[in-house]
């Protein structure tokens, strides 16, 4: 397994928010994490990247436990195999579409590759608003800009968190379509968190979380 | 892109606050540095022009009016002496130097000194241009004089009574010709125009039996004469206002505005000062006493200044501070993307 993870839990203030007994995901599978708003989707996410550490339970990737290895391990550890689409996007507002890809290319782990960047931007329609700052762009636009940010680097894991939630029925579909044919090219795992019922019948393997409104 | 290019991007991006920080804090360094150098060249200037000169005889008043008009010459003097204070001074075996000044007039608020060329050489000044004065109405300019005057080798001016503006009465009979022009000296020298003490007699003497004519204007004319040393007697019953006793009680006889002295030994430091204090007509004051009272009260002001660029410092500080702040928090979720992105986090942080 790729990635497995055995009796997570999350607390915060003695209210339990995440309870995943068992996650196993393999080397090139293309997961959905299903469950409506507040099952925890958006933490998990956080505790598959080591950027959060939960209160119960640990991560495994390719069998480097997250619990035991140092931040700075961690961070390396993200850096070589992950890449993220946050719900909340992080554009870095002071760069331009295309400068946010580069940005990213340079600090990631592979080569800087210009023809990649391109052809991502066109591919995500922002053909005509590369040089646009976040600002400038619509929420469906800065949705699209962030998943090509988080496929220039060609990640090995692409976790993406609601990326369609801002995209029109055509756009939504055409930006699964890229992603999975990404995954498909470079042999990625791809695990995308939604309550999109657009894109479920595109994805063979699904993870549920279940509303945990249990008080501990 | 890079992490510096994300650093200019971020400036850019802020254009304007980045300016005006930057401008903040030069213009409160740029106030401090003024500070620094202006009060270092008063200090510097104070003690140059009053190198040398131990003592400064003149008429009774303030010691600090003395020096101001005689080693500075910026106040108005005290009033005027006998010449014989002039030989009684250099008969004394502790003085090295006793150099007269007469004062009394200016052309365009540029002072006419009365001296002796004794007095160009205490400052080390030479004539860069022609020479000396030797006969009368022969004059020198200091470098500054000439250049902001324009004024030239032989050019004839008038000098006007008072030591400043040009609002006095004119001597137009007897004008002043430019026989040279000093080499600049960065000493008050630079700022006068030396003449011999006899010169600065004949132009009164004449100007005042002129004035004598003309009774009617005489008397606006003579408010601001401090220092003329007038030889003719006739004038001095019609002073309506004489700067001092000295010059009714000596009227008619050669008189001069100061000496500066310069001692030979520093027995003269102990005695001479309090000898020329006990006569009635003469005061003796110190430079180096006067001047230092004179700093400490100017320093009041330069500290106040002092203390306000400290403010503006601070206050510059404080704003790129709070900016750098703000920035910093704007940022936090870009350096947490940075980090996810793989932007190794600082040295100094470890968790
Ligand atoms: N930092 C936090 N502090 C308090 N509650 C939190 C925090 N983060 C998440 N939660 C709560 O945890 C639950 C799960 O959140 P989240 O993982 O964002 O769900 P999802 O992404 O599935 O919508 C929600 O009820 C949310 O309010
Ligand atoms: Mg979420």
């Amino acid at each position: 397994m790729l990635i497995e993870a055995r009796n997570l839990t999350h607390r915060i203030a003695d209210r339990q928010i995440l309870d995943l007994p068992l996650l196993q995901v393999a080397a090139g599978d293309h997961h959905l994490l299903l469950g409506p708003s507040g099952s925890g989707k958006t933490t998990l996410i956080n505790i598959l990247a080591g950027l959060l550490t939960p209160t119960t339970g640990d991560v495994l990737i390719d069998g480097a436990s997250m619990a035991r290895i140092s931040p700075t391990a961690r961070d390396a550890l993200r850096r070589e195999k992950i890449g993220l689409v946050f719900q909340t996007l992080r554009l870095i507002s002071s760069l331009t579409v295309r400068q946010n890809l580069a940005l990213a290319q340079r600090l990631g782990p592979g080569p800087v590759h210009r023809e990649l960047i391109d052809r991502l931007i066109s591919q995500v329609g922002l053909a005509h608003r590369a040089d646009a700052r976040p600002r400038e762009l619509s929420q469906g636009e800065t949705q699209r800009a962030a998943i090509a940010r988080a496929l220039c680097t060609q990640p090995p894991i692409l976790i993406a968190d609601e990326p369609t939630s801002a995209l029109d029925d055509v756009n939504a579909q055409a930006m699964v379509d890229l992603m999975l044919s990404a995954a498909r090219t470079t042999g990625a795992t791809l695990i995308i968190a939604t309550h999109d019922r657009r894109i479920r019948g595109r994805f063979p393997q699904a993870i549920e979380l279940k509303p945990t409104a249990l008080a501990a | 892109m890079t992490l510096t290019g994300l650093t200019f991007a971020y400036l850019r991006d802020r254009a304007l606050n980045t300016a005006l920080n930057v401008l903040i804090l030069s213009l409160a360094v740029a106030t401090l540095v003024v500070l620094v150098l202006f009060s270092a060249q008063l200090g510097e200037r104070f003690t140059r022009d009053a190198q040398g000169v131990d003592l400064v005889v003149g008429a009774k008043g303030s010691p600090l009016q003395l020096i101001l008009s005689s080693v500075y010459h910026v106040d108005v003097p005290t009033g005027n002496i006998p010449l014989e204070t002039v030989e009684t001074l250099r008969a004394d075996p502790t003085v090295a130097k006793a150099i007269p000044l007469a004062l009394g007039d200016n052309f365009r608020s540029f002072r006419i000194v009365g001296t002796e060329p004794a007095y160009l050489d205490h400052y080390g000044a030479a004539v860069a241009q022609g020479r000396l004065w030797s006969g009368p109405g022969e004059a020198v300019m200091g470098a500054e004089v000439a250049r902001r005057t324009g004024a030239g080798l032989g050019q004839q001016f008038v000098g006007s009574h008072g030591l400043g503006g040009d609002d006095g009465q004119g001597h137009d009979e007897r004008p002043f010709v430019v026989v040279g022009v000093m080499a600049p000296t960065g000493s008050v020298l630079d700022r006068l125009i030396l003449t011999s003490v006899e010169s600065v007699w004949a132009v009164h003497g004449i100007a005042h039996a002129a004035e004598a004519a003309h009774e009617d204007h005489a008397g606006e004319a003579h408010d601001e004469h401090a220092g003329h040393a007038g030889e003719d007697a006739a004038h001095a019953h019609e002073e309506p206002a004489p700067a001092n006793a000295s010059q009714a009680a000596h009227a008619g006889e050669p008189e001069v505005t100061a000496v500066l002295v310069s001692y030979r030994s520093a027995l003269a430091a102990v005695r001479l000062p309090a000898f020329i204090n006990r006569q009635t007509a003469l005061q003796a004051a110190v430079p180096a006493v006067e001047t230092t009272r004179l700093l400490s009260l100017v320093g009041v002001g330069v500290d106040a200044a002092r203390a306000l660029a400290g403010l503006l410092m601070l206050t510059g500080g404080l704003s790129i501070f709070v900016a750098l702040y703000t920035a910093l928090r704007q940022r936090e979720a870009d350096m947490a993307m940075l980090r996810v992105m793989g932007a190794k986090p600082p040295r100094s942080s470890s968790r």
